[in-house]
């Protein structure tokens, strides 16, 4: 019990080692206590209350003309003290207890809330990424060390200011993105979350004006259906970057070093075919077409391999002419041509008829043909059709190329754009191709403005869109 | 041996290691055709033997020791009258998507720009005559 009471009392002042009970406690430690204690401290009340029923005491004592009080305040005290005593337990029982057991639950709650809170705050400070939260109206209710680091700002200092006041973004030309196209903006309004990867070129600025490139995932905190805030994670990816700027800048330097010896077996099979180098026998004539056969999709990887660097490193030129789709495709068909027939297709085309002249790079669009096309012929079983339609619709040109057969596999569909991607199925069908087609179909259209999007399934076969704007983008 | 390409030359440049087998195929071709083939291993030794020689038109590769393809090019037109106007193939390995290549194209005027990997040396001959036959 004593225990008990001890906690009873000192946990509810706040101080939690004390030893001294009330009662072992001097007169004088008392007054003290009594100055030093609130108004609404159970020993404080207790006190109170004791002196209250002493003073009562001497006053009805008084009012009833206890004529010999100071001679007899002796056994007033002895009154009081025994009134107190007998109050005591009841008092105890009935206020104290109940009331300094509130206290004591209150005081433990906040204090263990306190802990509570500073841990989390010790953890969310020390988050080895940049880290900040922001509350519905975009004020930073958190902010990492790292991310103070990273944005050079003093995280206290950040706390109740808005976030576009604090740092600013840009895109890749360098441009301030404004406050309402940031991912934090948003996410506030949208509540769905953002990442961006190494190829999204966000940059965030330092306080100095310096700007670095960063990977973000910027998710909302929502509590009970309403987005009170949002969380921006992100890192400093100038050294990713890098990385990727040499892989793919090595690739460049191989690709361009291994078009020499595939020249020199070019042109020497070629010389020995035409007869330059002396008499070719048959036999040796069909190896060496083989030789040559093998060389030229050497040649076409390489190629392939130095547009896609090309197009990562930013050096693909886009150069723009005047260019009639429609003569592009019926070249492209032509080349086709021995496929078509072998397999005995049906080929459907439907131009639109006064279809305007597009400014398009003419190798870039003969390109996307040869590979749409190309696709559509690999793909569409013996005997089946292709459907190519051009037409002009709103701002856009509209390219559609249909082809019949079992369509994309559902599994493999989302990945039909990425690199080096072929399908199992693609791949018993036709062993040639690299995976790398629509890839880089898709980096030119959206490049010059354009979007490509694809249907397929069981039954209906396969559609690949491809929309281009008709006023070029630059 | 057609009457186009009797007393012609044909001023072959090319880099000096690998290239040796591209170069020595090209010279037994152009031979073939009835050429005169002169070669050099760089930009510098062949910018010295295009001005003594003359030649009617000039292979000229972009990456060799020395002295680079464009370097060379433009101080050949730059020099006097005749090389401004020698007609000049450029045969790389380098795809034409730098502003450097682009702005060199431009000033210096090559009669063609080709990637060697992607043409057969017949067409390489047919370029030539093609070329020539325009002077």
């Amino acid at each position: 019990m004593k225990p008990r009471r001890t906690e009873f009392f000192f946990m509810s002042t706040h101080k939690t080692n004390q030893q001294n009970t009330n009662q072992n406690r001097t007169t004088s430690k008392k007054v003290l206590s009594f100055l030093h204690l609130g108004p609404d401290n159970p020993v404080h009340l207790f006190i109170f209350v004791s002196l209250a029923i002493f003073f009562v005491e001497m006053a009805i004592m008084l009012s009833f003309q206890y004529l010999f009080i100071f001679s007899h305040l002796f056994e007033t005290f002895i009154d009081s003290f025994i009134l107190i005593l007998i109050m005591y337990p009841v008092l105890l029982y009935f206020v104290f207890k109940p009331l300094t057991r509130q206290n004591l639950e209150l005081a433990t709650s906040k204090f263990l809330i306190e802990r509570e809170k500073i841990k989390k705050e010790a953890i969310l400070t020390s988050v080895g990424d940049g880290f900040v939260v922001v509350d519905n109206e975009g004020k930073i209710i958190e902010m990492s060390n790292a991310a103070g680091e990273l944005l050079g700002v003093f995280p206290p200092e950040c706390k109740g200011k808005p976030y576009n006041k604090i740092w600013l973004m840009r895109d890749k030309e360098g441009n301030n993105v404004p406050e309402k196209d940031r991912p934090i903006q948003i996410v506030l309004r949208t509540g769905k979350k953002i990442i961006s990867d190494i190829s999204t070129d966000f940059y965030y600025v330092r306080k100095d004006g310096v700007a670095f490139p960063v990977e973000i995932t910027v998710s909302p905190v929502i509590l009970e259906e309403k987005i009170i805030g949002v969380v921006d994670v992100f890192r400093d990816i100038t050294k990713d970057k890098e990385i990727d700027k040499a892989k793919t800048e090595f690739v460049s330097l191989v690709s361009h070093q291994l078009r020499t010896p595939l020249t020199a077996i070019n042109w020497y099979a070629e010389m020995i075919l035409n007869g330059d180098a002396g008499e070719v026998l048959s036999k040796q004539k069909e190896y060496l077409q083989e030789i040559y056969t093998g060389n030229q999709r050497m040649i076409k990887l390489v190629n392939t391999l130095l547009d896609v660097s090309r197009l990562e490193l930013g050096t693909f030129v886009i150069q723009p002419e005047p260019v009639q789709f429609k003569d592009v495709a019926e070249s492209v068909f032509t080349e086709l041509t021995p496929q078509i027939t072998s397999r005995k297709l049906t080929i459907n085309k439907q131009y639109e008829p006064s279809l305007p002249i597009i400014s398009a790079d003419p190798q870039q669009t003969r390109m996307i043909f040869q590979n749409l096309l190309g696709n559509a012929v690999k793909y569409v079983e013996d005997g089946g059709e292709i459907r190519l339609s051009i037409f002009a619709k709103g701002r856009d040109i509209l390219i559609e190329v249909w082809n019949s057969g079992g369509g994309i596999p559902f599994s493999a569909q989302p990945k039909i754009f990425t690199k080096l991607f072929r399908d199992e199925l693609a791949k018993q069908k036709n062993s040639e191709g690299n995976g790398l087609g629509l890839y880089i179909v898709k980096s030119v259209v959206e490049k010059s403005g354009g979007k490509i999007w694809f249907k397929s399934g069981k039954k209906e076969g396969t559609t690949f869109y491809v929309s281009f704007p008709l006023v070029s983008k630059n | 041996m057609n009457d186009e390409s009797k007393n012609k030359k044909v001023l072959v440049i090319e880099e000096i290691e690998d290239d040796a087998s591209l170069r020595k195929v090209i010279h037994d071709k152009l031979a073939l055709e009835g050429f005169s083939v002169l070669e050099a291993n760089d930009g510098e030794s062949g910018l010295v033997i295009a001005l003594r020689e003359h030649p009617d038109l000039i292979l000229l590769d972009i990456i060799m020791p020395k002295m680079d393809g464009l370097t060379m090019m433009k101080k050949l037109r730059e020099t006097n009258e005749w090389g401004k106007n020698v007609p000049i193939i450029l045969l790389t390995n380098l795809s034409a998507d730098n502003d450097k290549i682009m702005k060199a194209i431009t000033d210096n005027e090559p009669a063609y720009y080709l990637v060697k990997s992607n043409w057969t040396i017949n067409d390489l001959v047919t370029r030539i005559r093609e070329r020539l036959s325009r002077v």
